[in-house]
C-alpha cells in the first residue's frame, strides 16, 4: 500500500458493492486517502441521489438482469457494466483537492483522467466549462452533456465526474467508458424514447472504439488506479491543483 | 436570525443562470442543531453537498423546501440563534 493512502486496489465487483464500501468509507470521518477502481461484473443502473426510483422501475431493471441502485453523488444516470470503469477517490474533507469552488474541484480529476488516456494513445481533453451538444438536453443521463473538466475525445464523451461533499469527507468519483455501451438497455429500462440511445452514441466514445482494439479491463483499470493513487497521496504536479 | 446557504464560493465557476436543487432538508422546523451540523442536502454540478447550521441556534424557517431549485446567493431558510 502506498504511503498515506489508506486503501487503492482494482475490485471487480458490482455496483451495489461500489455503494456499499462508499457508505462504509464515510461512516467515520476520513483520515486517509482511499482510492478503488471498479470492473462491473454485471449491468447495472446507478441513479444520481435526488432520483427517486419506483416499484416500477425496479421491476423494469430485474426483467433486465440489472441492479438498481442510487449513489451518493448527484448527475444522472449511469448503466454501469463491463463496458464501464468506475473510479472512487475517497479523500477527507480538508484535503487540498476539496477546493471551495465546485466546478474549480473536479479540474484535477478531469486533468488525471486525460492524461491517462492520452497515454493510452487516446486524444482525450478535460473541459474546462461545460459543452452544448447539439440536439435535445439529455439531463436524466451522465453521458448526455459534458459538464466541468469531464474528458471527451473527438468531441465525445467519454470520462464522467460527479462528488459528494459531506461532513466526514468527500467522494470524487468517475465512469470511463472503455467499450460502446447498450445504450438503448438504458433508455428501454428508463422509458425514454429509443431515439435518445442513438443520441448518446453519437455523443460519447469507449477505449475500445479510440484504439481500434478490444479493452482489456484489468489492464485499464490497473493504470488508472496508478495514475490516481499516487495524486492522493500528495504527489500533486502544480498542474493539478 | 440568520440564513441557511450554500457558500458563495462553491459557486465560483458555476454559469449564471444554473440553479441548484434541495435534495433533502436534515433538520425540521423548530427543531434545535448545533453549528457545523448538516441541515441541507443541496446538488450543485454533479455534486451532492450537505449544508451546515452555521451556528448552534434553532430551524426558523424552511425557504426553499426539497426538490425545488434555488439560484445563487438564496437563502434556504433561516436559523435564530441561541
Amino acid at each position: 500500500m502506498p504511503e498515506g493512502v489508506a486503501d487503492a486496489a482494482v475490485r471487480r465487483g458490482t455496483a451495489v458493492e461500489e455503494q456499499e464500501w462508499i457508505a462504509r468509507a464515510f461512516r467515520d470521518p476520513v483520515q486517509r486517502p482511499s482510492v478503488r477502481v471498479w470492473i462491473y461484473r454485471r449491468p447495472a443502473l446507478v441513479l444520481g441521489c435526488s432520483a427517486r426510483p419506483g416499484a416500477d422501475l425496479a421491476k423494469r431493471a430485474l426483467a433486465k438482469g440489472m441492479d438498481l441502485c442510487v449513489r451518493p453523488t448527484g448527475g444522472g444516470a449511469v448503466l454501469a457494466g463491463r463496458w464501464l470503469l468506475g473510479a472512487s477517490v475517497v479523500l477527507p474533507a480538508q484535503d487540498p483537492f476539496v477546493v471551495a469552488s465546485i466546478p474549480g474541484s473536479f479540474r484535477w480529476l478531469g486533468l488525471a483522467h486525460a492524461t491517462w488516456l492520452q497515454d493510452l494513445g487516446i486524444a482525450a481533453h478535460a473541459v474546462p466549462a461545460p459543452v452544448a451538444f447539439a440536439g435535445a438536453a439529455l439531463h436524466w443521463s451522465c453521458f448526455g452533456g459534458l459538464s466541468h473538466w469531464e474528458v471527451e475525445a473527438c468531441g465525445r464523451k467519454i470520462v464522467g465526474l460527479a462528488q459528494s461533499r459531506r461532513r466526514n469527507g468527500v467522494l470524487f468519483s468517475s465512469g470511463t467508458l472503455i467499450e460502446p455501451p447498450p445504450w438503448e438497455m438504458l433508455c428501454e429500462t428508463l422509458g425514454r424514447p429509443g431515439d435518445e440511445a442513438a443520441e448518446l452514441a453519437s455523443r460519447t466514445v469507449s477505449c475500445a472504439e479510440r484504439l481500434e482494439e478490444p479493452a482489456e479491463a484489468e489492464a485499464l483499470a490497473q493504470s488508472l488506479l496508478d495514475r490516481l493513487t499516487p495524486l492522493t497521496r500528495g504527489a500533486r504536479p502544480e498542474s493539478s491543483r | 436570525m440568520i440564513d441557511i446557504a450554500l457558500a458563495n464560493e462553491a459557486w465560483e465557476g458555476v454559469d449564471a443562470g444554473t440553479e441548484a436543487l434541495v435534495d433533502a432538508w436534515l433538520g425540521r422546523e423548530g427543531e434545535r442543531v448545533v453549528a457545523g451540523q448538516p441541515l441541507v442536502k443541496v446538488v450543485l454540478v454533479k455534486t451532492s453537498y450537505e449544508v451546515s447550521a452555521p451556528a448552534n441556534g434553532i430551524v426558523e424557517r424552511v425557504l426553499v423546501p426539497a426538490e425545488q431549485t434555488f439560484a445563487r446567493g438564496r437563502s434556504l431558510g433561516t436559523l435564530r440563534e441561541g
